[in-house]
């Protein structure tokens, strides 16, 4: 019968415990704010966020960091690593209480007192401190915040309430720009696309004195070759077995009937052929290959030079052909080479 | 003998006093003590309180007992403190340490139409309009009754059962009008008596504290919860082809993982600062959209470019629950890389938020960073440091 009685009298008392019960804190909305997450960061600022949900008559606030627990109740292990011994408060961005200043600070903690200890409505406080060492190791550390009336945080604490941190590794990127020399001729392209080339010869027609021909050609620069590129022209003029048409060595007009052979890089109306350059990249026209209705072709010659880096820009090659009436026949050919030598 | 036996008798009764005082919990205490007069004993008695604890109010009583063979038709149940007895007829204090029937109310399986007569502290009469059932097992059911409070039972502690007891006592009556009881010492005609003891106890407090808890990593896997697996360091590289380069002719990506346990009951703000990816010339790689905080944006192959994005499929590219993506970064083809909002991600600011996280056990989101050269985009070795930074409100 005791036996019966003890058992069931358990049962009773099993039944009658009441539900858990949380501990709250009146210091809500706590919040810590690091600048830097990373471990053993140097001059972080943390930023301290709470809201008393009571009226309090407050002198100081107390900040302590420890490694093991948020609870107050729990002994406080200082993080390895951390610091705050140089912290100093920020001279703006203070909210809630702004006439806070530090008293000398401890390893793991902050005292933040007042001139005098003063009612505090429901505020949401934030209080901006610079200079912590983060610690040394990643995962979660922990901080406890207490409310004192007194303005050195002696005495009883009004009111506390602990948070949890992490620092954390940070995210490494890492990328290699190789140099590069963007560089392609064709008749023509599409955009500055140099897969969109098309066909690498080009036929002036029959020649005549009394009209000038001319053909054009595309090419494509760009780099990112700190001491910008050249390009140069390379070829001979048109030839025919023995018979040549002269080569302008220097810049002149087109003159049908005169024997000319030459090419700028501009949009030209006498005759109307070619293209100013088009793209983003910026780069220099030689001069003698820059004005519009004047030729010339010297093998050799840099016709085009930027000074650094060069965003893709497309050249249009305007090529015009004069004869005279007692230049012989034939079948007049020649190969024009574009050299681009990136300057790294 | 019989006193040897009487003894033993008050000795196993004791131990039940005192193994319910010390549970804490009302019960009977089988006491077979002798009524006054020639009135008989109620068997099978009992008081059953709906809670034991001290002060509570708006409890009930269940109040069981099989009268003797003779039919009555009213009864009296005196309730006595600790000091007193439960013995009829016996000293019987019922000024303090005793419950209150004031607001009390009555059913029953006894007698017709039972109605509660006087009632006040430690006691409640009650009376039928016709006679009751003879040698049958009642229940008479008390409501809202007030238990005795703690202090007026400053004795009772969880170790200390002996200041939890008090007492009550049954007298039936063959008459509505309770016969010739007085008062709890003098009882009168009683036909049945009877006695029982119950305890009241102290309510028993349970304080659980829940640390504060905020568990973060950031790797190049996706860790487990709580980051106990699968962390690995987050370095990321941005290219393509053997060397592995960045150029203008592609956009180039790589992933790498944020894991948050957290209980911050305001949540947590997952933010990221850092630096476009800068060479040792100091020449960079720039944020997409020139750093504009109305993203996410589009990355183009060939227009030097950087950012990042968390995708938009729940359960792929962010935990199933507990992670919200902020609308800049939450994109499966654009990116962003804030460098205009007050909060953003350069190294100058608090850091631009890029996700919220709830309370939850097991949080992650994939964070893909992306990055194109152009045609001027200088050569060399490009490097960014990226802090994620968890902050939890509590």
């Amino acid at each position: 019968m005791f036996r019966l009685t003890l058992f069931l009298s358990l049962v009773f008392l099993i039944i009658s415990l009441p539900l858990l019960k949380v501990n709250a804190s009146n210091l809500g909305s706590r919040t810590i704010q690091m600048s830097s997450s990373m471990s053993d960061a140097t001059d972080v600022t943390y930023t301290i966020g709470f809201t008393n949900s009571v009226p309090m008559t407050i002198g100081s606030i107390k900040i302590l960091f420890c490694s093991n627990s948020p609870l107050l109740s729990d002994p406080c292990d200082p993080p390895v690593g951390f610091s705050a011994s140089n912290t100093m408060i920020s001279a703006i961005g203070n909210q809630g209480i702004t006439d806070f200043y530090i008293t000398p600070a401890a390893s793991n903690y902050v005292i933040l007192s007042r001139p005098s200890s003063q009612l505090l409505t429901p505020t949401a406080v934030n209080v901006i401190l610079n200079g912590f060492h983060n610690p040394s190791g990643t995962g979660s550390f922990y901080a406890r915040i207490f409310a004192y009336t007194t303005t050195d945080a002696s005495g009883t604490y009004l009111d506390a309430g602990g948070l949890a941190l992490s620092t954390s590794e940070s995210i490494t990127l890492a990328s290699t720009v190789p140099p590069f020399l963007y560089f392609c001729a064709a008749d023509s392209f599409t955009g500055y696309d140099c897969s969109s080339g098309t066909a690498y010869d080009n036929s002036l027609g029959v020649l005549s004195s009394s009209h000038t021909n001319f053909a054009t050609s595309q090419f494509i620069i760009g780099t990112n070759a700190a001491y910008g590129l050249d390009v140069i022209v390379s070829g001979t003029t048109l030839t025919s077995g023995n018979n040549v048409i002269d080569a302008l060595i220097t810049p002149d007009l087109s003159r049908i009937g005169v024997s000319q052979f030459g090419f700028n890089l501009r949009a030209n109306t006498a005759p109307s052929v070619g293209q100013d350059p088009v793209g983003p990249g910026t780069a220099i026209i030689s001069s003698d290959y820059s004005v519009a209705n004047s030729y010339k072709f010297n093998s050799g010659d840099i016709i085009v030079r930027t000074p650094g880096v060069v965003d893709a820009e497309k050249f249009t090659s305007s090529y015009i052909v004069n004869i005279g009436q007692n230049t012989l026949p034939g079948f007049y050919t020649t190969t024009i080479t574009y050299i681009c030598m990136g300057n790294f | 003998m019989k006193l040897k036996h009487k003894i033993k008798i008050i000795s196993s009764m004791a131990k039940y006093l005192v193994s319910a005082g010390i549970l804490s919990i009302g019960l009977i205490a089988p006491l077979a003590l002798s009524s006054s007069a020639n009135a008989a004993t109620v068997s099978s008695r009992s008081i059953q309180m709906s809670t034991a604890a001290q002060g509570a109010t708006g409890v009930t009583y269940t109040v069981t007992f099989t009268p003797s063979g003779t039919s009555v038709q009213s009864l009296v149940l005196d309730f006595c403190d600790s000091a007193s007895s439960p013995i009829p007829g016996a000293t019987c204090t019922t000024t303090a340490g005793v419950p209150d029937f004031t607001s009390a109310s009555v059913s029953s399986t006894f007698m017709t139409s039972l109605t509660a007569g006087t009632k006040g502290l430690g006691q409640i009469k009650l009376a039928g309009s016709a006679a009751s059932t003879a040698s049958t097992a009642q229940t008479i059911t008390i409501s809202n009754v007030t238990n005795p409070t703690s202090a007026a039972q400053t004795t009772c502690t969880a170790t200390n059962g002996s200041g939890c007891t008090f007492y009550a006592r049954v007298y039936t009556y063959g008459n509505a009008t309770y016969g010739t009881y007085s008062s709890a010492s003098s009882i009168g005609s009683a036909v049945d008596t009877g006695g029982f003891a119950l305890a009241t106890s102290q309510s028993i407090t349970i304080t659980a504290t829940v640390k504060e808890s905020l568990t973060f990593c950031a790797s190049k896997t996706q860790p487990s919860a709580g980051c106990t697996t699968g962390v690995a360091a987050p370095t990321l590289t941005l290219g393509h082809g053997t060397p592995v380069a960045l150029d203008s002719t592609a956009v180039d990506t790589d992933t790498a993982y944020f894991g948050c346990s957290t209980n911050a009951n305001g949540n947590v703000v997952v933010r990221i600062k850092g630096t476009v990816p800068t060479s040792p010339s100091s020449n960079t790689i720039p944020a997409v959209s020139a750093g504009g905080s109305a993203g996410p944006y589009s990355i183009t192959a060939g227009t030097a470019a950087f950012g990042l994005r968390i995708g938009t499929v729940s359960g792929t590219d962010y935990s199933a629950s507990g992670v919200t993506p902020i609308a800049k970064y939450n994109s499966a083809t654009q990116y962003s890389w804030d460098t205009t909002s007050a909060t953003n991600n350069t190294n100058l600011g608090a850091g631009d938020q890029i996700a919220t996280v709830a309370p939850a056990t097991d949080v992650w989101a994939k964070i893909n960073f992306a990055a194109t050269a152009s045609l001027t985009t200088p050569a060399g070795i490009y490097t960014a440091s990226e802090s994620l930074i968890a902050t939890g409100t509590f």
